[in-house]
């Protein structure tokens, strides 16, 4: 659950139900799970384009389709890699659908962009989508060890929101933020139930390399770390953006515990 | 088109290239280009929209053969079948995100919202073809609003963003979007014709596909009329994991030597006869004429 005020807590709500309504098929909603919608990056993009002195609905437009993005790369995530000869009819189903959501999905990033006729965010967020999936290639079939597919995670996770932010603000500012997506990315994973396509290949990797801990203990252990490096860069980053780092980092931490780790 | 979709990940690359390597017909690019020839022809801008055409096209396909867990297209091992399901999704990401970068080389925010708009109707009607899978209860209007989706206004946007990407006047503009449809209507119509009649050397897959994915298309819907065919078509329809090839000769046979193969294509000999009189409201040059001429080709086409 995110650490927040009422009124950010209305403000994210609101801007949830904005990006599912606009999600709203009848059929994919009738046959797919909803998908998961990162509170953490949501308020990261709000604290962005809050401050990028943008209409309203030029701001709202923004969140909404690079969060669509997000979900559409997420969602082609979930294609299972090879066909099961036995598939039944339902999985069937739930294999088609999924990859036309997440390209619907995407579609509608291009609509929005379309509509407000911001063809450079359209190619700025293009751009990072292209490089999103060759990331994704070397994430799922070409890393070796654990650290070597945490670091391609972490550039992986904070792509899209820096080409966002690239046009509002010096990228190198919110360098030292890198390890937000992280965090997020990884609490979202260790909020699910079932095996994901993260846990999946990084229990793959833990295997192939002999090594003595779980998937959920690797995971653990980086959260700690990538913690650890973003509480030592709070100080160094923009106050805006410090301000939602330590509500990220404040999961299941006391508060006066994060001030002692800032020292 | 290969220099465009140029990817760093090696395997990536050879994904992405796969389809163009495999050919095609290139229709959506050849529109674009004779519809740029009725405004102010500038080659870069037209190509630019005829080049993103074709790859959100190809795209798409990569994609469907996901969907359709194909093993091949155009004679070819799929990216799917070469490689995963997983490297699909991502090489035809990487060929949409690709073309959407190219594309915003041409600052026609109107021509960004039409193809945007196309593409998002695109994927409703390839959602909707998946919930009429194997329902045989369905008029030949459904199939026909699945068609236009489908196919008809991808080919129909090539037109009119070609037109605009040239200037062309509004009326031709018009008439250039109608023209499109309409052969867009008749090209899938008499693609869906083919997957009965045509050989598996011509189609480059098992003829009868449709059927076994259980895809109502024209020739089946009108079959249907009869309706002994029908109870028998609903009755195998029932348990889908069962069919294979073997079983459903019996229905393509039906179908080929029934008058539904001869009825869907009056209807799509139509749809060109509606193709040619909008190409009457375009001024008579010789692009004109080509235009005609890939209308009555397709009219024609047996592959």
């Amino acid at each position: 659950m995110i650490v927040l005020s009422y009124a950010s807590m209305e403000e994210l709500h609101t801007l949830r139900k904005k990006i599912e309504n606009r999600m709203q098929q009848a059929y994919l909603d009738e046959n797919l799970d909803i998908p998961y919608v990162d509170d953490y990056k949501l308020l990261l993009l709000q604290t962005l384009f809050g401050q990028a002195n943008l209409p309203d609905k030029q701001q709202t437009d923004y969140i909404v389709t690079i969060m669509l993005i997000q979900i559409a790369l997420d969602t082609h995530d979930l294609v299972i890699r090879k066909t099961k000869a036995d598939e039944t009819a339902d999985e069937r189903v739930d294999r088609q659908l999924t990859v036309l959501a997440g390209t619907y999905y995407s579609a509608l990033y291009y609509k929005i962009l379309a509509e407000l006729e911001d063809i450079d965010m359209v190619a700025l967020l293009a751009t990072a989508i292209k490089e999103i999936n060759e990331q994704k290639m070397v994430l799922y079939y070409d890393t070796a060890s654990a650290a070597e597919f945490f670091h391609i995670l972490r550039r992986m996770e904070s792509t899209l929101f820096y080409a966002a932010a690239s046009p509002f603000i010096k990228t190198k500012e919110l360098e030292p933020l890198v390890d937000y997506f992280i965090i997020s990315r990884l609490n979202q994973e260790a909020f699910m139930n079932e095996p994901t396509p993260i846990t999946i290949r990084l229990g793959i990797i833990l295997e192939q390399n002999q090594s003595t801990l779980t998937v959920t203990e690797a995971i653990n252990q980086e959260l700690e770390e990538a913690s650890a490096r973003l509480t030592r860069n709070l100080r160094t980053m923009p106050q805006v953006y410090a301000a939602a780092a330590r509500k990220l980092l404040l999961q299941g931490k006391r508060q006066e515990e994060l001030y002692l780790e800032e020292g | 088109m290969t220099d465009i979709i140029r990817a760093e990940h090696p395997v990536l690359e050879d994904a992405s290239v796969q389809l163009l390597r495999a050919g095609g017909k290139r229709i959506r690019p050849v529109f674009v280009l004779l519809s740029g020839k009725f405004g102010t022809y500038e080659l870069p801008r037209i190509q630019t929209v005829a080049v993103t055409l074709e790859l959100i096209h190809m795209a798409s396909l990569v994609h469907d053969d996901v969907i359709d867990d194909a093993e091949l297209r155009r004679g070819k091992p799929t990216v799917k079948a070469k490689w995963d399901n997983k490297v699909a999704m991502y090489a035809g990401d990487y060929i949409f995100a690709r073309s959407l970068e190219y594309l915003s080389n041409l600052k026609e925010p109107r021509a960004h919202q039409i193809l945007s708009q196309t593409i998002v109707e695109l994927c409703i009607g390839e959602v909707e073809q998946i919930r009429d899978k194997y329902r045989i209860e369905q008029h030949v209007k459904d199939y026909l609003r699945r068609i236009r989706r489908k196919t008809a206004i991808l080919i129909a946007a090539s037109s009119r963003i070609g037109a605009i990407a040239s200037g062309a006047p509004l009326a031709y503009e018009r008439a250039l979007y109608r023209y499109g449809y309409y052969v867009g209507m008749s090209y899938q119509i008499i693609d869906d014709v083919l997957d009965f009649t045509a050989s598996e050397a011509d189609l480059g897959k098992p003829a009868g596909g449709d059927l076994l994915q259980g895809n109502m298309t024209l020739p089946a819907l009108l079959a249907c009329e009869d309706d002994a065919f029908r109870e028998r078509l609903m009755k195998a329809f029932r348990d889908p994991e069962q069919l294979n090839q073997e079983k459903l000769q019996p229905f393509i046979q039906h179908i080929k030597s029934s008058d539904a193969i001869e009825r869907s294509l009056a209807m799509s000999d139509r749809y060109l006869q509606k193709a040619y009189q909008e190409l009457d409201k375009l001024p008579p040059t010789r692009d004109r004429n080509t235009l005609k001429q890939i209308a009555r080709h397709i009219g024609k086409r047996s592959s």
